[in-house]
């Protein structure tokens, strides 16, 4: 047997990596790898996310254990931060600075050109603004900056910490855009928020942290398919409800089935067996099905499940 | 790190380092002894002019020069932890020690000229009454410098262990400082910074007009203590204090970040 390719190496990973401050705990015991693309960082406020992004930016050392981004120690190699853009959760500023000089100072020292900087403010729309204290700044604006100096030097590795904060709808689209155009040009993206469809909107590839802890990780439905003591939720519409919940109850790993104004609420251990019987009941039984979903692969619900676990 | 990173840090630090109500203070507390000065050869006081040289002098030593070098040896990085900025910068592509070195050189850059400038001006003032010549305005501006680029490290250092640097330092630069120096007799006055500065000084005027008025307020300066030494132990704490930031700085996570996880 040929063997196949290697595996290529995570841009990001740790290692029974622990952080703590003093007596308080920042994050325990975290092993996990980053590949490419967009990687949603998941939690509630104290969950740990700060901390997992300033470890692998390089900005703590890890009491315990070994944190590598792109293959070096980012806290003792800062040359690894050539190719990586951070967007930090903190709204901090050389205030009586300029939006444009502020960006232009710190791609400077990427050793970027002033362009470079021009464009990135182009980038998240702040070109017009940028001759503005950013003290005048509104909150959104404010994000703006600092996507910008993130994004100037065109990192390899995008970390963007709570990036959406203060952002109305249409600056969190154009984030999100900008996001999955250095996905599509092979970067990395590993992006913090403790709002949970705000990370659906971005990825399925998720990290959850809770108390400190890495819950789980993986896509949405990988990490639902972890938690098997929880039976899967499935919506099922059809005007013979009725009927068709009699024949789903029939089904291996249902565990109840509800009635709710034209839809059957299936509660199962094996989506798998309802999904493929579900065409047959058409086909066969003659019963209509209007509409299908899966009602808890939401964050949110998986989420839930972790934290009571 | 480049050339260009290292001096787009310095310029930045430069800029930053007179502005503000800080900044406003600095240039009026160096501006202070040139007005003392004028006021002095315009108007008689109650000083002879040679005592009011004297008195002048100890009061860039004792004053203006450990204040300002606290105040802006503090915000080397003080001012970008507090304002949490420092991110930005220790996630740029260089050495964490170059961002302490350039920004200490960056607020003593902005500062030294001005105190250069007002002990020049405030002995061209004087010139004219007493026996200072060109070259004592000169030496006694080199003095101020050194005495200023002492303390701005020290102070910069000390703010990357304690958080509340300001006030240890204005306990460490003023009362314990002033303590030690009026305890001549046993000697503990040399280690103080405030002793050598004023020595070197002394030593200047050493035979002239306004050494009398220095020694007496200068007790304590043993005949035994020279020149060398003195500038001795200056270079040493200079060094000294701007290694043990750089280690700091290097092989520590200063407290930059915010405390949320």
């Amino acid at each position: 047997m040929i063997p196949g390719p290697p595996e290529p190496p995570p841009i990001a990973s740790f290692e029974h990596a622990a952080k703590w401050y003093g007596h308080v705990i920042g994050l325990v015991d975290a092993t996990v790898s980053i590949g490419g693309g967009i990687t949603g960082l998941l939690g509630p406020n104290g969950a740990g996310k700060s901390t997992f992004l300033k470890l692998l930016t390089g900005q703590l050392q890890p009491s315990q254990g070994e944190v590598r981004l792109l293959g070096a120690d980012p806290f003792a190699d800062p040359s690894v931060h050539a190719r990586v853009g951070f967007l930090p959760e903190q709204d901090s500023f050389y205030e009586e600075m300029t939006g444009r000089a502020f960006v232009r100072f710190l791609a400077g020292l990427h050793g970027c050109p002033r362009a470079r900087a021009d464009e990135a403010l182009e980038r998240v729309g702040l070109a017009a603004a940028g001759g503005r204290k950013i003290r005048t700044y509104s909150k959104g604006m404010r994000q703006r900056v600092k996507l910008a100096q993130a994004i100037a030097h065109d990192p390899k590795v995008l970390v963007l910490d709570e990036p959406m904060t203060g952002m109305d709808p249409v600056a969190r689209r154009q984030v999100i855009d900008l996001m999955r155009d250095f996905e599509r040009r092979g970067a990395t993206v590993i992006v913090s928020s403790h709002i949970l469809h705000e990370v659906e909107a971005m990825t399925d590839r998720v990290i959850l942290l809770y108390q400190g802890r890495v819950r789980a990780v993986g896509t949405r439905e990988e990490i639902r398919g972890l938690l098997d003591r929880h039976p899967h939720q499935i919506r099922v519409r059809s005007p013979r409800a009725r009927d068709l919940a009699r024949l789903l109850l029939d089904l291996p790993g249902v565990v109840g089935v509800r009635l709710d104004d034209g839809s059957v609420h299936v509660d199962t251990t094996d989506p798998e067996a309802v999904y493929d019987r579900l065409p047959r009941c058409v086909l066969e039984e003659g019963l209509p099905v209007d509409g299908l979903e899966a009602e808890d692969m939401g964050l949110d619900a998986i989420f839930g499940y972790l934290v009571a676990r | 790190m480049t050339a260009r990173s290292f001096l787009l840090l310095w310029g930045n630090a430069t800029s930053r380092a007179l502005l503000g109500r800080r900044g406003l203070l600095l240039i009026l507390l160096a501006a202070l002894p040139v007005v003392l000065a004028w006021i002095q050869v315009e108007h008689d006081t109650r000083l002879s002019p040679t005592k009011f040289v004297a008195v002048t002098l100890m009061f860039v030593f004792q004053f203006v020069v450990p204040l300002a070098g606290l105040f802006l040896g503090v915000a080397v990085l003080g001012d970008e932890i507090e304002g949490r900025t420092l991110t930005y910068l220790f996630t740029r592509p260089h050495g964490r020690s170059y961002v302490f070195l350039a920004r200490y050189l960056g607020a003593v850059t902005a500062f030294a000229p001005l105190l250069a400038a007002t002990v020049t001006v405030m002995a061209y003032l004087f010139g004219s009454h007493v026996n200072v010549t060109a070259r004592d305005a000169v030496a006694t501006a080199g003095i101020a410098v050194a005495g200023f680029l002492v303390y701005a490290a020290f102070f910069a250092t000390m703010r990357l262990f304690l958080p509340r640097a300001l006030f240890a330092g204005f306990i460490l630069g003023f009362i314990l400082e002033g303590g030690i120096s009026k305890l001549p007799e046993s000697g503990i006055s040399r280690w103080s910074v405030w002793h050598h500065l004023a020595l070197l000084e002394t030593r200047l005027f050493e035979g002239r007009l306004a050494s009398t008025h220095l020694r007496k307020l200068l007790q304590g300066i043993a005949p035994d203590e020279t020149v060398g030494g003195s500038l001795a132990v200056l270079a040493a704490v200079l060094v000294v204090s701007l290694a043990t930031g750089l280690w700091r700085v290097r092989a520590q996570e200063t407290r930059l970040a915010n405390a949320s996880t």
